[in-house]
């Protein structure tokens, strides 16, 4: 197999497999449209993504370089969170600064499967929680007025109890 | 009593009688590769016995060195000022003017965990004050110290915000030893996800708000990628995250995702029409299917 070099935004170089750099769509986009897969020192700089998350990035695409291509997006299909492989699992249990350096590589790169199991991730660390667990996890501040947040209580009141 | 005769200079000469297994760890991983190979470890998270980041590898190296340390706090800290720098924090002193942004950077991890600031150590207080080269002005003080077996660590940002840590360093060691060349870790994936959670990366997202910069946060993470992971949300949770702050509210106002609300809860299918009208069907919708459970 081929490989092919990327390069990190702060400069560091890793070596892969050309099949699985094609995980990303971007890279595979970018490989096609520039006839870069004949050369064999190419180095295919990734400015947006910093070495840490690079690596993690090629770890997963790795693992899961022979799944079948993830299924389009369906708005009438059930929306499941708890369907994350134990692999998968194990890999995302990082600290929410990583979780969500992830999420903007996987979106950069375009790797479909990685950008979903990331959000269902972060929707399973939201889900079942009050407005104020919400913000104590992410360390959102609460920027309404008493009025406002009054306010958006009370519009939201009919779905509530349940 | 004099705090020159404690603190602990981090410049103090190297001493040749001292090699360790460190030292060899140290030399093997020393031959210079251009590439990476995707299973050497970089972070400390990685750390598995007989696999250290070069980073561990500096910082033991630094105590062996300066014959420390004298307990396991002090590898703790240690730990800890490398998570700091993983996280994009340098020392405030640090001079490199090279890399001013605020992102994960690997040469200069392995550079600045070569040794810990001066004076981090005073008695058995532990001190370190870091900065993000985007906004200087702003120190994160990160102060230690030990509270029965426990240790405590404190992030106060003057002005703007306070963050609290309690590590049990036993955790993180699997011998005993009090000679420390012999230490062999464990969990530290533990100590990175529940430092960094709880201490740096708040830290990081407090000083960049507080400048008015746009941080890797939930709520700042791209509109469309917000819908996305709302849209894996039922309508309670949806409603829930729309009352922690305004920009969350907003975004949950987006019609798209109440058309994918709608779609997947009540089964309505090609609707597009404007937020307050897809709220109110889907209030109507909601109203209906209670009152069938009911009956």
């Amino acid at each position: 197999m081929p490989n092919i070099k990327l390069r990190s935004s702060d400069g560091e170089t890793f070596e892969v497999d050309v099949e699985i750099a094609k995980c990303s769509v971007t890279i595979k986009t970018m490989l096609e449209d520039l006839g870069m897969d004949e050369e064999e020192e190419e180095v295919v700089p990734l400015p947006n993504v910093n070495s840490a998350i690079l690596k993690k990035v090629i770890q997963w695409s790795t693992y899961h370089k022979d799944d079948p291509p993830p299924p389009e997006d369906d708005e009438n299909k059930e929306k499941r969170t708890d369907d994350i492989s134990s692999w998968d699992a194990d890999f995302l249990k990082v600290d929410q600064g990583t979780l969500f350096e992830l999420i903007l590589a996987a979106n950069y790169l375009d790797i479909k499967g990685l950008l979903d199991v990331t959000c269902k991730t972060v929707a399973n660390m939201i889900k079942g929680k009050a407005p104020e667990e919400i913000r104590k996890t992410f360390n959102i501040k609460n920027d309404f007025t008493a009025s406002e947040e009054e306010q958006v209580r009370k519009e939201n009141e009919w779905c509530e109890e349940k | 009593m004099a705090e020159s005769e404690c603190s602990v200079k981090s410049n103090s000469p190297s001493t040749h009688n001292h090699v360790s297994v460190v030292q060899m760890i140290a030399d093997k991983n020393e031959e210079e590769d251009e590439t990476h190979q995707v299973m050497e470890p970089m972070l400390l998270e990685e750390y598995k016995y007989g696999h250290a980041p070069r980073s561990i590898v500096n910082i033991l190296e630094f105590f062996n060195r300066n014959k420390l340390p004298s307990d396991k706090n002090d590898i703790i800290v240690g730990f800890l000022y490398v998570l700091m720098l993983e996280c994009g924090f340098v020392e405030m002193n640090c001079t490199d003017i090279l890399q001013d942004d605020c992102n994960f950077n690997y040469k200069r991890l392995l550079q600045h965990s070569k040794t810990l600031p001066e004076a981090w150590k005073r008695d058995s207080r532990y001190q370190l004050n870091f900065i993000l080269k985007s906004s200087p002005q702003l120190v994160c003080r990160l102060t230690c110290m030990s509270v029965s077996d426990d240790l405590l660590v404190n992030c106060t940002i003057k002005d703007v915000d306070n963050f609290s840590f309690l590590a049990d360093p036993l955790m993180y060691f699997i011998t005993s030893k009090v000679q420390f060349n012999e230490f062999h870790f464990q969990n530290l994936d533990h100590l990175s996800r529940s430092f960094k959670d709880s201490v740096a990366f708040p830290a990081k997202v407090a000083v960049i708000e507080s400048t008015g910069g746009i941080c890797t946060c939930l709520q700042h993470l791209p509109y469309e990628i917000l819908i996305r992971i709302m849209s894996y949300l039922n309508i309670s949770d949806v409603m829930n995250l729309a009352r922690t702050s305004t920009s969350l509210c907003q975004v949950a106002q987006d019609s798209a995702l109440w058309v994918k609300l709608l779609a997947s809860d009540l089964k309505k299918k090609n609707i597009v029409k404007t937020y307050e009208e897809l709220k109110f069907l889907y209030q109507i919708k909601y109203a209906r299917e209670l009152t069938k459970m009911m009956n």
